[in-house]
């Protein structure tokens, strides 16, 4: 990890702060804050970058030279990179620019981050801002703890790995068909959703101040977007408290209204925020979603390819996508990769509070057990038939 | 002793049918091992024993897609001692046993095309001597010199299926076999086809039995992989500026009908973005109606909105076959509903017949010679320097070609030109430099001790090239010097890029050589994934009314 | 009454079954599969329910017959909990679990969904204000200790070299994360988060109180009743405190140093709600 700093001087006024771009595998993100001006000292422009790929500095000066040769807006940009390309810097750093300096206030609508035709994306290739976004009421997202916040991790960098300024973790609050709501989204594209201290801090935070809003009988409606490959190993243990912590909220905020996760992939849903999706009394998922507790590659490693051939995308998907898991009762509502379609379902979902929780049923479930002979190595269908019920 | 002199007499002593002859031998000593045309599987061994001498000059599919593996697999069985030395012909070295059998001994000199999969142990063994190269080729080459000079005196290929009289269907993936056996047959060779199944009657005929002498039901069907599939969530908001820009700044401007796009991530982002951004500027039925190309899955969007009027198949690809048969407007099929494809034809197709080549690549230097040969691997050609080459020898015109025409030039008359046209981003993921002083094809070059460096695209024939930074309209500079200059405008941060100033860039533009975004109305900030019509493989499907069958490992769900 | 296994497979000393037996003073459940139950008796004379899971060598999971914790472990272990009369009974859950079950029938059926039902049913009898005491022996691993002992109001560490709270094998996540083996360990050194040892995790502040056994492998009535003790002392202390969640692991003296920004995060969301 490598961090560039430059500065030079400014002339040209910006009217906000910016955020654009995911600290994602060749790609980096911008956050772009003006300076106020002041008589007693000139006006500048300072860069600080933090990039995951050494020996590069000289690149990145000349391209930052190159980008700023004629336009220098008066603000301070930092730049989290993941290995991006000189062409994707400065592309995102025109997107950033121009969002700084548009003056057409209609550019920001609906656009959490600035981008525009969102409504063109699926689901699955938008950032977790764009989603959060994309599920609340038009008009009513409010980031908190944004990328301005800076609430990055402290334990990334000491090892090399460039942070996100949001830890990978979006709250937003708003409503939801005109309810209360806190969307969560979580970035797979930050270290693949890892939950790390500060991500996992995030999460439980916002579900335990949804609870005390419960019980002072104004519920908050909490919608998980869980795109995770479980703890963030680089932190542990920090996230695998973090993890408890998640659990026992949802558990304890369930009793006053129910906690949806929505799984859409293309990162998934594993490990110890697997368990947490098993918790929510609603959950949503998309034929691209992925939902298990040991990941296929993992189950591979541990017990040998014909225990589980990972590279078996057909049997991957048939053992744990979206498809697969609703037939089979571990998820609720199959809904189409769109973000119109992913709301509905979410907003025609019950929010009264479950008497038996998805948690609770274990009777069903050892029952379902009782009916599996493991050595026969079951196929899914077999699975969705299990106990008499047919779906 | 008598001298005969050249005049006056016949050389009555010389048998001018000794192919023929040797043919009727060969064949004689493979009766034992067959029953009339079929060889029993299990026999392959023993009738390639038979019906190869040392030296034989073979051609083995090897296609750029197909594979005839059985036959493959089964002469890395033959014994060295009986089969050695053998001069193999193929179109593209893919399988580990095309190279295996110049370890045993059993083949030593290679005439071949590409070698993409298996180019790092190419580069390995020709360092070590145990391959001798004759020449790299383009498709395209390799087979007229199989009409000429390399006539293969035994071709292993690969079909679909076959009836008792050697009949083939090769279906879909048609590709190079029948001009391999052609040039086989009619010179009295021996032509030796795999075949899925042997079966009463053929869905249609792609080969005359009358050209085949023996097929054989091999132990699984032929390989063939699916090559032309790119993945659209692979790709990234640069590779839809680098669209954009190519589309506005060429496609556009030049009126381009009939083209050819090398495979890859850059020409998936235009052909994604036809129905989309092409519909906007309004180009539907101006531009890209007729295309020499594989069935890119990524062109489904643009033929379903009406975009596209014809096109030529080299080959089949994986997972296309139904979409392909429901669209026969489009795609040449045969009485039997599905795809013929000719590799030799479309091959041609796009070297007279369409206006323009785009393809990426991986380096280009300063005068714009391109390549995408990089140290330790020898991919060879394939088809692209075929394609992305002037047609001097083209003699109709369109606008597009005549569009590129720079006046009467040196010869006092005017003549058009083939636009070629070579995407490259000026650093490639790994932050190494696109834009080079000088291709490593020439290290490569010389060290593989080749006659010329392996150039994909040489910088003469290239018109325009398209970076990040903007298009260079190359085939109007007026000297080296200036297309020098061109390209370093283009070339970004990169030490090369480096070399260019501000004055240079304005000359250029206001020459007409170099456009930059803004010049072309493309805002780098409207680049961005949702402006392609399908963003997944599954919106392909969509697209295609579910005709399209992607293979595994493309599928998430 | 001791629980000893016909078959026993694995080599280490399996804490997790000597430790139940130790403590356990009530009568075994007839058919103790992989989920030992029992009771114990705390130091002033009240009885807690007892648990653990073990390691079941014929279980019919051919991936669950080490310990790990599969599909039966987490489904009996939380109808177990469920089934408990008297809410106030205390309940002690023995940890000793060495992962979760890695395996293609675990993940069909939904290994994520039944381990979701031990932490329900955990998590509610300790809403229900039913004292929940983790008793760490051995290995407290990733899903497993998740779905087992992180539910409960408090932690208690046995502090001896069978320890170990980890999430995943350093060979794996040396591959993960693309590093070496070396290079994770010297992260370890400063950053305690990622050490596997059981004294790393508590400068975590999740720890209530730490006993160090005589003999870990073969405990006598000395360590029996300094564990016994460390568990009265956190059951004392659950009832003795205002609420039944989990704020007192990022409230202790350590957490506010190793788990500062916890806190700051919980204290902007609300500030920012």
């Amino acid at each position: 990890m490598q961090t560039i700093n430059a500065t030079y001087p400014a002339t040209n006024q910006v009217e906000r702060p910016v955020h654009v771009g995911v600290v994602g595998s060749g790609d980096l993100e911008i956050l772009l804050a003006p300076i106020e001006s002041h008589a007693d000292r000139p006006d500048e422009l300072k860069v600080r970058v933090r990039t995951s790929v050494d020996g590069f500095d000289t690149v990145w000066r000349r391209v930052l030279d190159h980008f700023f040769e004629n336009n220098r807006p008066v603000c301070t940009i930092e730049i989290n990179d993941f290995g991006a390309t000189p062409g994707m810097v400065t592309l995102r750093l025109s997107q950033a620019l121009e969002l700084a300096t548009a003056t057409d206030d209609d550019q920001m609508v609906g656009s959490a981050d600035g981008s525009k035709s969102t409504g063109e994306l699926p689901f699955t290739e938008m950032s977790a801002r764009q989603r959060a976004a994309s599920l609340l009421d038009s008009g009513t997202f409010r980031e908190i703890l944004g990328p301005s916040y800076h609430a990055e991790s402290p334990h990334l960098e000491p090892q090399g790995i460039v942070p996100s300024s949001d830890d990978g973790c979006v709250i937003a609050r708003g409503t939801i068909n005109g309810a209360p709501a806190a969307v969560v989204g979580l970035e797979g594209k930050f270290q693949g959703g890892g939950i790390g201290e500060i991500s996992g801090a995030k999460i439980a935070a916002t579900l335990e101040r949804a609870l005390v809003d419960a019980e002072s009988g104004h519920p908050v409606r909490v919608v998980l977007l869980l795109e995770t490959g479980g703890i963030r190993l680089q932190e542990a243990n920090l996230g695998l408290l973090a993890i408890a912590e998640i659990h026992a909220a949802i558990v304890a905020l369930q009793r006053h209204i129910p906690v949806t996760a929505v799984i859409s992939g293309m990162v998934g849903c594993f490990g110890g925020m697997g368990i947490a999706a098993g918790l929510c009394d609603h959950i949503v998922m998309t034929r691209a979603g992925r939902l298990a507790l040991n990941g296929p590659e993992v189950i591979e490693t541990e017990a040998g390819v014909d225990e589980f051939d990972s590279t078996d995308r057909s049997l991957v998907w048939a053992v744990t996508g979206g498809e697969q898991r609703v037939a089979a009762g571990r998820a609720d509502v199959l809904a189409e990769d769109r973000p119109e379609a992913i709301r509905k379902a979410v907003i025609d979902l019950d929010t009264a509070p479950f008497s038996v929780h998805r948690g609770d049923r274990v009777t069903e479930l050892a029952a379902q057990l009782a009916d599996l002979d493991p050595a026969a190595r079951p196929t899914p269908s077999e699975l969705r038939t299990i106990d008499g019920r047919t779906h | 002793m008598l001298h005969h002199t050249a005049s006056a007499t016949n050389d009555t002593r010389r048998d001018w049918a000794s192919d023929r002859t040797d043919k009727t031998n060969r064949l004689q000593d493979a009766n034992s091992y067959t029953d009339g045309k079929i060889i029993p599987t299990e026999n392959i061994v023993d009738v390639l024993h038979a019906v190869l001498h040392p030296g034989d000059r073979v051609a083995l599919e090897g296609n750029n897609q197909k594979q005839a593996d059985f036959l493959s697999r089964s002469l890395a069985k033959v014994d060295p001692e009986r089969i050695h030395d053998l001069h193999m012909l193929f179109s593209s070295i893919s399988r580990p046993e095309h190279l295996d059998i110049f370890e045993d001994g059993i083949a030593k000199r290679v005439d071949f095309a590409f070698s993409g999969p298996q180019s790092s142990r190419v580069a390995q063994l020709i360092d070590d001597g145990t391959l001798e190269v004759g020449a790299i080729h383009t498709y395209l080459e390799l087979y007229s010199r199989m009409f000429l000079d390399l006539a293969p005196k035994v071709a292993l290929v690969a079909a679909v299926s076959a009836d008792r009289d050697g009949n083939l269907y090769t279906g879909p993936n048609t590709e190079d076999t029948p001009a391999i056996t052609e040039a086989t047959a009619f010179r009295s060779g021996i032509v030796v086809a795999q075949v899925n199944e042997i079966v009463d009657r053929v869905p249609r005929v792609d080969v005359p039995g009358d050209w085949v002498d023996f097929i054989v039901e091999a132990d699984t069907p032929f390989e063939v992989e699916p090559l032309f599939t790119r993945d659209p969530r692979k790709l990234t908001d640069v590779h839809v500026l680098l669209a954009m820009l190519t589309i506005r700044g060429v496609y556009e401007r030049h009126e381009v009908t009939s083209l050819n796009h090398g495979v890859g991530l850059d020409t998936a982002a235009i052909e994604l973005l036809l129905p989309t951004y092409g519909e906007q500027l309004g180009l539907k039925g101006k531009i890209c109606t007729h295309w020499a190309l594989n069935p890119h899955p990524n062109l489904i969007p643009a033929i379903e909105s009406g975009w596209v009027e014809r096109i030529s198949a080299f080959g089949g690809e994986v997972g296309m076959s139904r979409y392909v048969a429901a669209r026969p407007d489009i795609f040449a099929t045969g009485p039997d509903g599905s795809l013929r494809s000719n590799r030799m034809a479309a091959q041609s197709a796009g070297l007279y017949a369409t206006d323009m080549f785009v393809g990426s690549t991986l380096q280009v230097d300063p005068l714009g010679n391109s390549s995408t040969v990089t140290s330790g691997r020898l991919a060879g050609f394939g088809g692209a320097p075929n394609l992305g080459a002037d047609s001097r020898g083209r003699r109709h015109s369109t606008p597009a070609w005549f569009d590129l025409s720079e006046g009467r030039g040196n010869l006092g008359v005017e003549r058009g030109r083939k636009l070629v046209v070579q995407i490259a981003e000026t650093f490639n993921a790994g932050a190494e430099p696109k834009f080079v002083e000088q291709l490593d094809a020439v290290a490569v070059g010389q060290s593989g001790g080749m006659p010329l460096a392996p150039v994909m695209v040489y910088g003469d024939d290239l018109t325009h090239l398209v970076s990040e930074e903007g298009v260079g309209y190359l085939y109007k500079a007026q000297s080296l010097d200036e297309r020098r200059r061109a390209v370093a405008a283009l070339a970004g941060v990169t030490p090369l890029g480096q070399q260019s100033t501000p004055e240079d860039v304005d000359e250029l533009r206001r020459a007409g050589i170099i456009a930059l975004p803004e010049d072309l109305g493309v805002h780098r900030a409207q680049a961005n994934r949702g402006l392609l019509a399908a963003h997944s493989i599954e919106d392909l499907v969509e697209w295609s009314g579910g005709l399209y069958d992607p293979p595994a490992k493309f599928r998430s769900w | 009454m001791t629980s000893l296994p016909t078959n026993a497979t694995t080599t280490a000393p399996e804490f997790g079954r000597i430790w139940f037996d130790l403590l356990n003073s009530g009568p075994i459940s007839e058919d103790p599969g992989s989920l030992l139950t029992g009771e114990t008796v705390l130091p002033d004379g009240r009885t807690a329910a007892l648990a653990a899971v073990v390691p079941a060598p014929n279980s019919p999971f051919p991936r669950a017959r080490q310990g790990e914790v599969g599909l039966r472990e987490s489904l009996s272990l939380a109808s177990w909990v469920a089934s408990l009369d008297n809410p106030d009974k205390p309940l002690v859950l023995i940890i000793d679990v060495p992962s979760q079950a890695y395996g293609y029938v675990e993940e069909l059926f939904g290994l994520n969904t039944t381990m979701a039902t031990s932490v329900q049913a955990i998590a509610s009898a300790r809403l229900a204000d039913r004292p929940v005491v983790s008793l760490v022996v051995g290995k407290a691993i990733s899903g497993a200790f998740l779905s087992t002992g992180l539910q409960a109001n408090r932690i208690v560490m046995l502090d001896h070299d069978g320890v170990q709270v980890q999430v995943m094998g350093k060979q794996a996540a040396a591959r993960i994360t693309r590093r070496t083996v070396d290079e994770m360990e010297k992260i370890a050194e400063t950053f305690p988060a990622t050490a596997f040892d059981g004294a790393s995790f508590t400068t975590l502040g999740a720890v209530f109180e730490t006993v160090v056994p005589k003999s870990a492998g073969s405990p006598g009535d000395e360590d029996s009743a300094s564990a016994l003790a460390a568990v009265g002392r956190a059951v004392d202390d659950i009832l003795n405190s205002s609420g039944n969640d989990l704020r007192c692991r990022v409230e202790s003296e350590a957490a506010r140093t190793a788990r500062a920004q916890s806190l700051l995060v919980r204290d902007a969301v609300n500030a920012q709600w």
